[in-house]
């Protein structure tokens, strides 16, 4: 069967993020969402690992779902409703020193069973602390990681996260691996994918020959609920742990894994350089012009995904290697309202825009991919209906994120909206 | 084999390989390749001497010293032959010399090292009235048996307590020394054989031997004097155990035909640390004259940092941490608690140590630490036998080693430890730790150090390894138990810090009262000499950048102290450092004062 997977999120366990994370809401809105497959993240904490245990069931080899007692079926829009899956997921934040540089590189962990994620979390609390963070910090090599992880159960799987923010990742800027082989050393065979992250697209990994042989996941590495499947996975397999592990392991030519949900990726955090506190944002280029110093403050600047996938790759900006997977880039639907109402993304009036564009219509991913347009503008309005068109067409403007910003999008033209409301009057 | 490592040395150093007959001290200051130099001599002994490796006894302080010792031979003179000399502690050594010999005194081979809880029982049956009291004995009794034969009359309960050790064929940890001294005194052939064996000896530490130590090795050393030490009258701080720096200085008149050779260059810290270390320690008058120096680049000024309580030094140091480190988190950017751009350089979590003087004084950084979520280990340098999970599986390991042999356990554990024993000589030592903790529900800390200490015998069945794990275990440390691939900050008192170097080192707790630490009152001349060298242990044991750190309020076992720095710190000259206030509550603890911001 086709469905969608997100398998990179945060409990409530993990610093800065949303108390709404609990299990029945990430069912709940894996549902408004149109996901089917969910990572639960954080399995290495103890009070989430529990949690886990104790509100979810087995379902198929490998995968859980939340049991009928925890559910919140009623407040799910009957157009939405959905058989939720969960995968024992886990991120843990690698901070050590290797050939004399600090490296700090955030790893996710995708478990077989309880039984190998309470392997891999006993022989962690031996390494480090892993009750202080839902994303335990440990001074551990990723290498160690890996193969600890895969000693816990050869089917476990361990994937690089958001590969390339220049903080916390094995290709970022910071962490100065310049490959996958380089970080994970004799083990690095055991690597099937590679998280790209918010900040780069397929066509950026594309760039770079050593990476052909990785599948390119995406996933939303959500701290609330609305942010789930801000990217995310398209499989055509089973619905088990065995049959996903397959797909990631797969060839390119197999057709199991489909592709992947992208957000536009300017619109990311790090896509290009910059300062923040000096409010300079810089191309690659510019950078370069710099010498890699901020012409404001004379720090280095903060060097961003676009940046560092030019420094490291061996192909041209358009080239295509064969059997590359496709994907679709997206704005989540609360972005695009907000836009269309000219308001904040967290506003009443948005939830509620949200919720009443769902029951209309579907699930997220069904409104932001298949729905039709016009359907759209007699169930909802013109403007969403043009807005999601843009959106579906790239028809739209991005200021690029950097340095922990992120990026700005606009789909409508100031000169589209009435002066005195500030609200779209296109089709009025 | 080339001798090519000589070209490494120093011209002291090289000094100090190529003399190998008599008597020789090698006057070592910290950080100035004192490991580097014994181990090179041990190589130059057996490859340019003709030495038999066999023939060559080092003794070393910590178990972690032998190792190292160790590991740098087998790196020199290739594994195989690095295991014929005979290299470790006082107390390992001299295990191994009494399961030979012990017989002769009337114990069996297969004698018990008693745990600190069996001595109290012990002595509970010898006589004390309660356990307080028993623990009180024990202390006076282990004093007395480390300063060999002193003025002061026995302890009470001493001959009891020796006469029940016997009967239970039993020593504690201070007669593994005083036994081989015994015994060589009253056997003059055993004597005989061990000195002709161990033709040439290396003492490591000699300054902090305490009196029955200095006898055996004395007693140990035969008539050509091959005997080498390493030490430095600066870095004496176990006078509170018994050692006696007076044994160091006056070696020479021990051996009037000792050569001493000084190591003087520094290779460890920065110019700013070597000589804020030696502005320190040469205010003391019981020492050698030595002038340590190095040629490194001037390295960063010393950062003196005055803080509101323990809280605020604990939550800074923290936050430095994680400065240093280019943020551990997402929120360090997001927050701008690290500033963008900053680059994470070089360190890693174990590149850095905060120390301090008591123990006491970890728990508030733990906290600290643990809320971070930065890791952190604290080195208390305790015994493994005192950790209450080792007394619960000791008595079984006992049992299982020789089922003849009474033990206090319940029958139905002693039923399944026999059913146990049929595959002594089919499973490992891992399988029958798993095999354990099904019988007993051992938590999974004590699961973890078991395993981590049974890593050790990986190709060995239980049955022949158990004696030299249960010596392990008795012996042991409890820094054995952590994970060599985990990469942590280290917690220590300056003690447990002795031979160790860091990158990045924090003192805290620089306060009249605890630095120098006045246990009842004011401390004696001699006691505040002493607190000065520990003082310059701890300043030594960095190599790049060094914080003290003080505070204007701190409660020390339920008092306070006065909140005002250690006089030691006057003694730095005021071009090697910077001083900070950080202010209390006012503003966000991690933010400094603004006038002041010279961070
Ligand atoms: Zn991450
Ligand atoms: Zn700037």
């Amino acid at each position: 069967m086709k469905f969608i997977a997100d398998l990179h999120i945060h409990s409530p366990y993990s610093r800065s993020t949303s108390p709404q994370m609990t299990l029945p809401n990430l069912d709940q809105w894996a549902q408004l969402k149109g996901i089917t497959l969910l990572g639960t993240g954080d399995f290495t904490h103890p009070a989430w690992f529990a949690e886990i245990g104790n509100k979810l069931a087995p379902a198929e080899e490998g995968l859980f779902s939340l049991k009928e007692s925890n559910r919140k079926d009623e407040e799910i829009p009957a157009s939405c409703r959905g058989e939720i899956r969960f995968m024992l997921s886990a991120e843990v934040s690698c901070i050590y020193s290797r050939d004399g540089q600090t490296r700090k590189v955030h790893n996710l962990i995708l478990a077989r069973d309880l039984a190998s994620a309470a392997k891999i979390n006993e022989a962690l609390s031996g390494i480090g602390n892993l009750k202080s963070d839902g994303r335990p910090i440990l001074g551990l090599d990723s290498r160690d990681l890996l193969q600890i992880t895969m000693e816990a159960s050869p089917e476990n799987i361990l994937i690089p996260a958001h590969a390339w923010t220049p903080h916390f990742s094995v290709l970022g800027a910071f962490s100065r691996f310049s490959s996958i082989e380089e970080c994970y050393g004799d083990l690095a065979s055991a690597i099937p994918a590679i998280e790209t992250g918010l900040s780069s697209d397929p066509p950026m990994n594309w760039r770079l020959s050593g990476l052909d042989r990785f599948t390119l996941i995406s996933n939303s590495d959500a701290h609330s609920p609305a942010k789930l499947m801000r990217e995310a996975n398209l499989f055509d397999t089973d619905l088990s742990y065995p049959a996903v592990r397959e797909a990631l392991r797969a060839d390119r030519n197999s057709k199991t894994f489909l592709g992947t949900i992208e957000f536009f990726p300017e619109e990311g955090k790090y896509h290009y350089d910059g300062h923040r506190s000096c409010g300079l944002r810089s191309t690659p280029e510019q950078t370069r012009g710099y010498n890699g110093l901020c012409p404001k403050c004379g720090r280095k600047i903060v060097v961003g995904v676009l940046h560092r996938v030019e420094d490291l790759s061996d192909r041209p900006k358009d080239h295509k290697p064969p059997a590359a997977k496709p994907f679709q880039s997206l704005v989540p639907l609360q972005e695009i309202i907000a836009e269309v109402f000219n308001v904040g993304v967290g506003s009443k009036r948005v939830q509620k825009e949200y919720m009443r564009t769902l029951s209309a219509l579907g699930n997220e991913y069904t409104v932001l991919t298949a729905a039709p347009v016009t359907g759209i503008a007699q169930a909802i309005s013109n403007e969403l209906a043009e807005a999601v068109r843009r959106v579906r067409e790239g028809k739209i403007h991005i200021d690029p994120g950097y340095d922990g910003e992120y990026g700005k999008i606009k789909i409508f033209e100031p000169e589209e909206r009435t002066l005195a409301s500030g609200q779209m009057g296109l089709f009025t | 084999m080339s001798l090519e490592f000589l070209n490494e040395l120093n011209p002291q150093q090289r000094q100090a390989v190529c003399h190998t007959q008599g008597p020789l001290m090698i006057v070592a200051g910290a950080g100035t390749g004192k490991t580097r130099t014994l181990t090179c001599r041990i190589a130059y002994l057996v490859r340019e001497a003709g030495v038999d490796p066999a023939n060559i006894l080092a003794l070393t302080f910590t178990r972690r010293a032998a190792w190292e010792m160790k590991q740098r031979i087998a790196h020199l003179l290739g594994e195989k032959e690095s295991m014929l000399q005979e290299i470790g502690t006082f107390h390992s050594v001299c295990a191994k010399i009494l399961r030979e010999e012990i017989p002769v005194l009337g114990y069996d081979r297969d004698f018990v090292i008693l745990t600190d809880e069996e001595q109290i029982d012990l002595l509970r049956e010898a006589g004390a009235k309660n356990r307080a009291e028993a623990r009180a004995c024990l202390k006076q009794i282990s004093a007395f048996k480390n300063r060999h034969r002193a003025e002061t009359g026995a302890p009470p309960l001493f001959s009891e307590y020796q006469a029940a050790l016997k009967q239970r064929n039993a020593a504690d940890f201070d007669d593994l020394i005083l036994l081989v001294l015994r015994l060589f005194e009253t056997y003059p052939e055993i004597l005989n054989r061990y000195m002709d064996r161990f033709r040439h000896i290396l003492v490591d530490e000699y300054q902090d031997l305490n009196p029955p130590q200095y006898m055996l090795v004395h007693l140990l050393t035969g008539p050509d004097q091959n005997l080498c030490v390493v030490g430095d009258a600066d870095q004496a701080i176990y006078a509170f155990r018994g050692a006696q720096v007076e044994n160091f200085l006056n070696f020479q008149e021990d051996y009037p035909r000792a050569q001493i050779l000084r190591l003087e260059q520094n290779y460890r810290s920065s110019p700013v640390i070597v000589k804020a270390a030696e502005q320190v320690v040469s205010r003391n008058t019981l020492r050698m004259e030595k002038r340590l120096w190095s040629d490194a680049e001037t390295g960063e000024r010393i950062r003196i940092m005055e803080v509101g309580d323990e809280k605020q030094e604990a939550g800074w140091i923290v936050s430095r941490i994680e400065k240093l480190l280019g943020g551990t988190s997402m929120f360090h950017h997001d927050t701008d608690r690290v500033q963008a751009g900053e680059d994470p350089g070089q360190y890693s979590f174990s590149d850095m140590a905060v120390l301090f003087r008591l123990r006491a004084q970890a728990r508030p950084l733990q906290a600290a630490f643990e809320q971070a979520g930065i890791p952190c280990r604290f080195l208390s340098g305790e015994r493994l036998d005192r950790r209450p999970e080792m007394r619960q599986v000791r008595p079984m390991l006992r049992f299982l080693a020789d089922p003849e042999k009474d033990a206090v356990l319940p029958a139905m554990i002693k039923a399944s430890l026999i059913a146990l024993s049929k595959n002594r000589e089919q499973s490992s030592l891992q399988d029958l730790i798993r095999e354990l903790s099904g019988i007993c529900n051992l938590d999974e800390a004590t699961l973890r150090s078991l395993k981590a200490m049974a890593s050790h015998y990986p190709d060995q069945t239980w049955g022949s390894a158990l004696p030299f794990f249960l010596q392990d275990l008795s012996l042991g440390r409890e820094s054995d138990l952590f994970d060599p691939r985990a990469q942590a900050v280290t917690l220590l008192t300056m003690h447990a810090a002795k031979g160790l170097e860091f990158p990045v080192v924090f003192i805290c707790g620089l306060e009249r009262g605890l630095m120098p630490y006045a246990r009842d009152g004011n401390p004696s001349a001699d006691e505040i000499e002493e607190e000065r060298r520990l003082f310059h242990v701890g300043i030594t044991r960095a190599m790049k950048e060094l914080y003290l750190l003080h505070a204007r309020k701190r409660i020390l076992y339920g008092k306070p102290l006065p909140g005002e720095p250690s006089p030691f710190l006057k003694d730095i000259e005021e071009a090697l450092f910077q001083a900070n206030i950080l202010q209390k509550k006012s503003r966000p603890p991690q933010k400094e004062n603004p006038q002041l911001g010279l961070f």
